[in-house]
């Protein structure tokens, strides 16, 4: 009986430690997207504000930058994540980084600075090069690859074509992998809302698929004659920028997903 | 080996053309390419607010209420009134050169300045101000040749200025291609 008694009072205590270090763990990034403070970008993001950090990818690097006092950002650290980075996409307190040369999947730190987890190389996966905006969820990542290249040998031209949807499982973040893979016609952003997944094909229009299941993705809505390259998915309202305009998306009843706007040409 | 005989001939076919073609065309040859867009540092460094300006070609998208932000082919950044998302309307047109990239907190935008990383002050989106300047943060914009891009193109000069973005142009004779 005593020793339960010392038993729930160490246990007790332990939750009381481990709950402070949770709360001391965790970044103040601030909550929804496009109704905080901050706002949200697409999935070619490569700048992202978060509560009083403000995170931005060049080509190899990722800089945190204090922003406590917004109108004055200060670096407060960087760091090398790879070859060729593309996008930034933040999930609460992961940051996931698409580039061309992988996946790679951050944890923000107390201090707001983003530490590296876990990875996934492409170099075993392709030939090439790809580029590649990244979306996910606390169990997925949705990554589109998009490189058509022509490969001189001699005097022979091989193409060699890379066009697909990813879809990383990533609920260990520290252990990436792939869970399904399919072609797309010349992929560009990506959105998530729950399990509905917006894709961009350019010219090719504007897909939406019902991804409850990785392996078996759904076609439910295929919007043709718009080019577009984007896209925001604010809760019903799927905001998509193609080359020549911006186009606002209905999506709240999913049998009548419908293009209720653009923007007026010469306005 | 069949390969590299043939490959090896094919060069030296090549090899001895090029001087021949050089004479044969006396004419200054024309061709499609890309030629940099310079601003003078002082030029690349004004951040303005000017009225609604035509669509060329959208960039990024980026949202906070109630305005939608498109970046417009490293020129800057068109501000959409979106209180009404059945009618979005042109509102602002933030110039901002050489950016490709915005974040927001509160009524500070951040972006991306020819290199530069900046915050700007929109709460009065008739009058930005730039509030900081990192210099050479976000050196993102390649300043010799065009990124994503194969074919010809006009070498960049320095003392020119800075580049910041490039346009599709008709080149005579341009000495640079990847």
């Amino acid at each position: 009986m005593k020793l339960l008694h010392i038993f729930s009072i160490y246990s007790l205590l332990f939750s009381v430690i481990m709950l402070f270090s949770c709360t001391s763990e965790s970044a103040d990034l601030g909550i929804d997207p496009g109704t905080g403070n901050t706002g949200t970008g697409g999935s070619f993001a490569r700048f992202i504000a978060a509560g009083d950090f403000l995170y931005i990818v060049d080509n190899k690097k990722i800089k945190t930058l204090s922003t406590a006092v917004a109108a004055e950002p200060t670096v407060i650290h960087e760091q090398e994540v790879g070859e060729g980075i593309e996008s930034l996409f933040r999930l609460g307190e992961k940051l996931f980084i698409g580039s061309s040369s992988g996946l790679y999947l951050y944890a923000i730190g107390a201090d707001g600075i983003p530490v590296q987890q876990g990875q996934f190389p492409y170099d075993n996966l392709f030939p090439i090069y790809p580029c590649d905006p990244v979306v996910a969820n606390d169990q997925y990542a949705y990554v589109t690859l998009n490189t058509t290249v022509k490969v001189e040998q001699c005097n022979r031209t091989a193409v060699v074509d890379v066009n697909s949807l990813n879809i990383f499982d990533v609920s260990d973040i520290q252990q990436p992998y792939l869970v399904a893979q399919y072609d797309m016609n010349n992929p560009q952003g990506v959105g998530l809302d729950g399990n509905l997944l917006f894709l961009c094909e350019n010219e090719g229009g504007l897909k939406v698929f019902d991804v409850s299941n990785p392996s078996n993705i759904q076609l439910i809505e295929h919007l043709q004659g718009i080019a577009v390259h984007d896209v925001i998915p604010l809760n019903g309202l799927l905001l998509v920028v193609g080359k020549d305009n911006v186009y606002e998306v209905d999506y709240t009843d999913l049998n009548n997903i419908r293009i209720i706007s653009q923007i007026p040409i010469g306005a | 080996m069949k390969n590299f005989l043939l490959c090896f001939l094919l060069l030296t076919a090549l090899a001895s053309c090029a001087p021949f073609d050089q004479k044969d065309e006396a004419k200054p040859q024309e061709i499609e390419g890309l030629r940099p867009i310079y601003l003078t540092k002082e030029a690349a460094q004004k951040v303005e607010s000017l009225p609604p300006q035509a669509i060329k070609s959208l960039g990024k998208i980026y949202y906070k209420a109630p305005y939608i932000y498109v970046n417009e082919s490293n020129l800057g950044v068109h501000v959409i009134n979106n209180s009404d998302p059945a009618n979005p309307l042109k509102f602002k047109f933030l110039s901002i050169p050489g950016c490709r990239d915005i974040a927001i907190k509160g009524n500070i935008l951040y972006a991306d300045n020819a290199g530069d990383l900046i915050a700007v002050d929109i709460s009065d989106l008739d009058n930005p101000i730039v509030t900081k300047r990192l210099p050479g943060l976000q050196g993102y914009l390649n300043q010799n040749y065009p990124e994503l891009y194969e074919g010809y193109f006009e070498c960049p000069e320095e003392g020119k200025g800075v580049v910041i973005g490039w346009e599709e142009a008709t080149l005579t004779d341009p000495q640079c291609w990847r």
